[in-house]
């Protein structure tokens, strides 16, 4: 028999029953456009994440206080604070790093005259660009004096900028942080966002007035650096070395349960977010891997009954000469071509439904969220719902091929 | 002279249920040579049925010999069978069994595509099968759409087509009136005139008279086998 014959043969069975085969083929098409959501998410999600730490340099550390976890996230309230200028000092002076910058948030109300917003204060030092590279619209950046003299000096992001000065420059102008005046020096360009912060709409001033003024405290959120040369491994562990000679930690064989601090770099960011995102993608897998698994067994059931209906034209076939292998292709080929089709409208619907969540993302909450959807997966799900097809029309065109022909012709 | 085309030898055939055993043929011995056209008769549960069936490769035997073109088709199997079919008979039953939501041309195609000939040949095959029953003009109706005389027509082009060397006619007239019934027997006595072989079960008297030789069955075996000189010609012109 020819392939042409089979694909037509197979083609015309399936229209003849139009609604019903559109009807078989729902579970498949549902659970195929659920793959395909499910992975333009899960990668949407794990982009959105990269690119929040993308930009950063491959060739930064940062330190942060850390209580014997190793795995422990970003500074809490309750992990003690064991970072501070004394350790950036340290790092200045031991020539593993080009530049060493450090970092503490807080957040409080900003007034100008009579408008008053709540806004993020980032305290850094001078050579915050050196590691953060950034374009000024206005003035300067925060200088290497401002930072001695306990400066009452802020650089605004744009968006702060925008509402409370409009499109004028203000440098000059003084904004008030906790009853205490700042004189703007310098306004952001555009920036975006970075470690999930939106840095348009923060305020930067010196890390020393926060400490002294603003805080009251002596610590830092975290140190950043920049090492000189390229083995970012061995700096690392250099940078252990000095950190647990300056906080006393007696611990000759590297166990980070014994640290009060945490060295990290861009690297490990992005090899968790990996992690996360495989862990996700298997989940998300799975759930989909169900519904196909539910999908083809509609498939079978329904291949099932319409062999019994079939069943004199089964014993036609055979008595006009068709053999085992030819009945079982043609349903084999039908139930498959049902799948691929499934499939393929399955491939449509998804991409359909993650372009609208894309645009609805995008627009409405995170503007730098894309979620393209991955050839393999379209690739991945043609593949799956035609293995569908052929493993669960396996059943079903086996018992049609079986049929004894004299018995298949007699059946009411 | 000639190998027969079928030969049997002590043909029987069991069926097993359970425990108990129905012998459908109980040793049945015959020829047909080509160009006969042999009406198998007898009264229901005579054997007649299941003995064509057998003939047709459609169904297997327990014991004897069936030697089709002299050779033994008990050394045949799967495949093999399927393409004896394919090749050498032609079926045409009592209940036409035709696919109802294909056109008549798809219907006659039907046993070529699982043969092996170019898509010109049989396209030419399939059309010369549609004119030999007169059925051009139903050409690409479906066949739910057609009489009974009509279908019964289609079904025989359809076992015309891949050009057999036996045709089997199951009871052909007995889903048809006397008038539409004789028109078919015309068109058999008519391709018989041609020099098609033709075996027809029937229990119909009638409808025997048509063949030029009758076997009688009877509980399994065959109680008469005789020529029949006088055999009747319809007007039917095809």
């Amino acid at each position: 028999m020819r392939y042409q014959d089979l694909f037509a043969t197979a083609t015309e069975s399936l229209l003849r029953t139009k609604s019903r085969s559109l009807l078989t083929i729902l579970g498949i098409v549902i659970g195929i456009a659920a793959v395909i959501l499910m992975l333009a998410i899960g990668q949407g999600a794990e982009r959105f994440i990269l690119s929040e730490v993308a930009d950063l340099g491959s060739d930064l550390v940062f330190v942060e206080p850390a209580s014997g976890d190793p795995t422990s996230g970003p500074p809490s309230p309750f992990i003690e604070q064991t970072v501070n200028l004394d350790d950036l000092e340290a790092m200045r002076d031991s020539g593993f790093f080009t530049a060493v910058s450090s970092t503490l948030y807080t957040s409080l109300p900003v007034t100008f005259e009579e408008s008053n917003e709540f806004l993020q204060i980032m305290g850094t030092d001078e050579l915050y660009l050196d590691l953060f590279p950034a374009e000024l619209r206005y003035g300067s950046f925060l200088g290497a004096s401002d930072i001695e003299s306990f400066a009452n000096v802020a650089v605004l992001g744009k968006e702060v900028a925008e509402d409370f000065f409009g499109d004028r420059d203000p440098v000059g102008e003084r904004v008030k942080i906790k009853s205490q005046s700042f004189r703007v020096v310098g306004v952001f360009e555009e920036q975006g966002s970075r470690f999930f912060q939106n840095l348009d709409t923060q305020i930067t001033i010196p890390v020393t007035t926060m400490q002294r003024d603003i805080l009251g405290v002596d610590y830092v959120n975290f140190i950043s650096a920049k090492i000189v040369g390229s083995d970012i491994e061995e700096t690392k562990e250099e940078l252990r070395f000095l950190m647990r000679d300056r906080h006393d930690i007696d611990n000759p064989h590297g166990d980070s349960a014994l640290d009060d601090f945490f060295v990290s770099s861009q690297t490990d960011a992005t090899e968790t977010i990996g992690v996360i995102g495989s862990v996700l993608t298997i989940l998300l897998s799975s759930i989909a891997a169900i519904s196909l698994l539910v999908g083809g067994i509609g498939i079978m059931n329904i291949m099932l009954v319409s062999v019994t209906e079939r069943t004199r034209e089964i014993g036609l076939r055979k008595a006009v000469g068709a053999t085992y292998k030819e009945i079982l292709q043609q349903f084999l080929v039908e139930s498959v071509l049902l799948t691929m089709f499934g499939g393929l409208i399955g491939v449509l619907i998804g991409s359909g439904v993650s372009w609208a969540a894309e645009w609805i993302i995008s627009t409405f909450f995170l503007s730098t969220w894309s979620m393209p959807i991955p050839l393999s997966a379209i690739v991945l799900a043609v593949a799956v719902s035609t293995a569908v097809g052929l493993l669960f029309g396996i059943y079903p065109a086996r018992s049609a091929a079986r049929l004894n022909p004299i018995e298949a012709l007699r059946y009411e | 002279m000639a190998v027969p085309l079928i030969t049997c030898k002590d043909l029987t055939r069991d069926y097993v249920n359970g425990e108990v055993v129905t012998q459908a043929l109980r040793g049945v011995t015959f020829e047909i040579q080509l160009g006969e056209f042999v009406a198998i008769m007898g009264p229901s549960g005579s054997g007649k049925s299941t003995l064509m069936h057998i003939l047709g490769f459609l169904d297997s035997f327990t014991g004897g010999t069936y030697l089709f073109e002299g050779k033994d088709v008990r050394e045949f199997s799967g495949d093999a069978v399927a393409k004896f079919r394919q090749d050498k008979v032609g079926f045409i039953f009592q209940a036409f069994n035709l696919l109802s939501k294909s056109t008549v041309y798809q219907n006659i195609l039907l046993p070529l595509i699982y043969g092996s000939l170019s898509v010109k040949e049989r396209t030419q095959r399939t059309e010369d099968a549609i004119k030999a029953v007169s059925m051009e003009h139903r050409r690409d109706h479906y066949s739910s759409q057609l009489s009974g005389g009509e279908k019964q027509r289609v079904a025989i082009a359809r076992a015309l087509v891949n050009e057999p060397s036996v045709i089997f006619a199951d009871e052909p007239t007995g889903n048809l009136d006397t008038k539409t019934g004789a028109q078919i027997l015309d068109l058999l006595g008519a391709l018989h005139d041609e020099g098609h072989t033709i075996v027809m079960v029937t229990h119909e008297a009638e409808a025997a008279q048509y063949a030029s030789r009758i076997i009688r069955m009877r509980d399994g075996v065959i109680e008469s086998d005789s020529t029949n000189g006088d055999r009747r010609r319809g007007g039917y012109n095809k």
